[in-house]
């Protein structure tokens, strides 16, 4: 249909508008479109897209794409099934010089490896690995420790924390805390943690914000009986605070396993690995505790080797079995958590929640590699030395090992093994410093309240 | 010639049933469309007046020229043509293009100046027509891939409201972003 013809006839229809309205040619612009269509046009773009261009034309377009109506949009057009991830952690160089490393797996190749190269930068910038380390993380803010020496006598250590987000490039520093070099007995050790709370829905807040804390618990490598001190501190006030926590009723007493496994923020808590291979959570906001018992499955006389969420699901892992004996041998167990929100207990939180359910039986033996066949007689010999790194986040069916300096993909479905990538550490065993984090990409990232935040002083 | 059989029944080529519903539609300029009752639903305001019974078989649409309504009523004949004999459809545009056989009519249709398809984009939400909004959306976002701040701002002359103070504060501060 030609609607010039239209204008042809329109003088047909003597109304009092039709010559002012051929005079008037149409002069709607971007600028004309209410917010919650604007908000349509730029809400499935991509995240780069909008935060890195968009959001710096106008400060129009600043405010509307900061608000909590917009990211919840964002976040409802880009489903969360295939989101990029970081592995981070840390290895010994042949200087034995500690390193970071930063890998991904996000789906295109060219785009990542640039993008991975500015973040792995950035990181070493703002983290020096022989000064800091990148201890704990919730989505894609890390917690960060410096440690300083201040001559002293005797000497004080000036331990300082800061919150990064290595995608926005913010960083937020937290007020310091003193901590004496030698605790009078025996030693000090630290288990800390980072849980946010992003609060999409909350549409009287003009800008998008996010709560977090961080939760500190002194250890002296003893049991803790029936409390134990905690030190959070609050986004919300921008201070530390100290309470006290009593310890589970249903356990007598706990104590945090040796090796530390990397702590996981899942429904509200924050799960530490204790001996026995139980899980202790605690809720920061609300200073309840919770504890995972251990899997049935689980061999007796070890922890369990890692913890990860996939699928926002809690996962945890064994390895075992015994060089000495040929009926056991090398197994990667893998067990998720179900029913964590079932309270059978009376009075919720405080007793035992949720229990491991048997994902994956496998031995080492019957896998195999088709790329790379010294790995598969590696696995098939009597003992294979085996770490599981970390669970891929959103594919339930992948594993990451490390085996001999190389970090190995795993699928757990086809029993295949094949090279991820090398790590040129000193000497074949890893030691795992701290365990890797993986630093899992919201669509939306998570803003950290900052103390100059010039953008957000602009007028509207 | 006879105005009353040609200037009346304006879009309507095919042989309808003649017992199909018709409406009008009154453009903001006095400017009537009769169009089939099925098609005009398509646009869930105007779904929403029929159902309401406030139709009274002309329904004034203040706030969309005739120009601008014209192209929307053909759009929705068109669509509901493809529909068939099902309920008007909601064309998703997230879908994959090769599946749908009105992509490239659609392609066309949208192959206008700015300040028309902006006019379709607020036709499209006032008479809130889904399938026309997302087309209309999704081509004005496809136009703002890959291009710089600046170049967004030329593309749809918006004003830089950042004085330059502002604008080098954010520049410094987000210099990484801006590589």
């Amino acid at each position: 249909m030609d609607p010039d013809s239209h204008k042809r006839r329109r003088g047909e229809f003597a109304s009092m508008d039709s010559p002012h309205s051929l005079l008037q040619p149409s002069c709607t612009s971007i600028n004309d479109l209410p917010d919650c269509v604007l908000m349509e046009i730029l809400a499935p773009l991509s995240l780069p897209t909008v935060v890195l261009h968009c959001k710096w034309v106008s400060k129009r377009w600043f405010s509307l794409i900061s608000t909590p109506c917009f990211a919840r949009r964002f976040i409802t057009l880009h489903p969360h099934l295939h989101h990029p991830f970081s592995l981070i952690f840390y290895y010994h160089d042949c200087h034995l010089n500690r390193r970071l490393l930063i890998t991904t797996n996000s789906e295109s190749e060219s785009e990542s490896e640039s993008k991975l190269k500015s973040l792995a930068a950035y990181l070493h910038n703002k983290c020096d690995p022989n000064t800091s380390s990148l201890l704990a993380c919730c989505n894609d803010l890390l917690l960060c420790r410096v440690k300083r020496v201040q001559q002293h006598c005797p000497p004080i250590n000036m331990v300082s924390y800061s919150i990064i987000n290595p995608i926005s490039r913010r960083c937020l520093a937290l007020p310091p805390r003193l901590v004496p070099h030698f605790p009078p007995h025996g030693f000090l050790d630290i288990r800390l943690g980072i849980i946010c709370s992003f609060d999409y829905n909350n549409d009287k807040q003009v800008q998008l914000s996010s709560s977090f804390r961080v939760v500190l618990i002194p250890w002296s490598r003893t049991k803790f009986t029936t409390q134990f001190k905690v030190h959070i501190f609050s986004s919300d006030t921008g201070e530390w605070s100290d309470s006290v926590v009593l310890c589970p009723p249903n356990l007598d007493g706990f104590s945090f396993s040796i090796i530390a496994l990397p702590t996981i923020p899942y429904k509200g808590f924050l799960f530490w690995s204790i001996d026995g291979g139980h899980l202790l959570g605690f809720d920061p906001y609300n200073s309840t505790c919770c504890v995972i018992e251990k899997p049935i499955q689980m061999e007796q006389g070890r922890n369990l080797d890692c913890l990860g969420l996939c699928h926002g699901c809690l996962r945890t892992s064994q390895v075992s079995g015994s060089p000495h004996c040929n009926e056991h041998p090398a197994c990667l167990r893998i067990w998720d958590l179900v029913d964590f929100d079932n309270n059978n207990n009376n009075g919720g939180g405080a007793g035992a929640r949720g229990k491991w359910s048997l994902k994956h039986e496998l031995y080492f033996n019957q896998m195999a590699s088709e790329k790379s066949p010294w790995l598969t007689q590696y696995v098939t010999s009597m003992f294979p030395s085996v770490s599981v790194l970390a669970f891929h986040p959103n594919d339930a069916n992948i594993v990451y090992l490390m085996i001999q300096s190389k970090v190995l993909f795993c699928n757990l479905q086809s029993r295949t093994l094949e090279v991820f990538c090398h790590v040129p550490q000193r000497g074949h065993t890893h030691y795992f410093t701290y365990h890797p984090l993986s630093s899992v990409l919201p669509s939306w990232p998570t803003p950290i309240p900052s103390v100059r935040d010039a953008i957000a002083d602009y007028p509207q | 010639m006879a105005s009353s059989s040609t200037s009346v029944v304006v879009s309507n080529k095919e042989k309808e049933n003649k017992n199909t519903k018709k409406v009008t539609l009154k453009s903001s300029d006095g400017e009537s469309f009769e169009v089939d009752e099925s098609v005009a639903m398509e646009s869930q305001t105007i779904k929403h007046i029929i159902e309401d019974g406030c139709a009274n078989n002309e329904i004034p649409l203040p706030n969309v020229t005739s120009g601008i309504l014209s192209r929307v009523i053909e759009y929705c004949k068109k669509h509901k043509e493809a529909a068939g004999e099902s309920e008007p459809s909601v064309t998703s545009y997230t879908s994959n293009s090769t599946t749908n056989p009105l992509t490239e009519w659609d392609t066309e249709f949208v192959k206008v100046d700015q300040n028309t398809l902006f006019d379709l984009i607020l036709a499209a939400n006032y008479l809130d027509i889904k399938g026309l909004l997302d087309l209309t959306c999704k081509t004005v976002a496809d136009m703002m891939k890959g291009k710089t701040p600046q170049e967004i701002r030329e593309t749809f002359h918006i004003k830089n409201d950042y004085t330059p103070e502002e604008e080098a504060e954010v520049r410094k501060e987000n210099q990484w972003a801006f590589e």
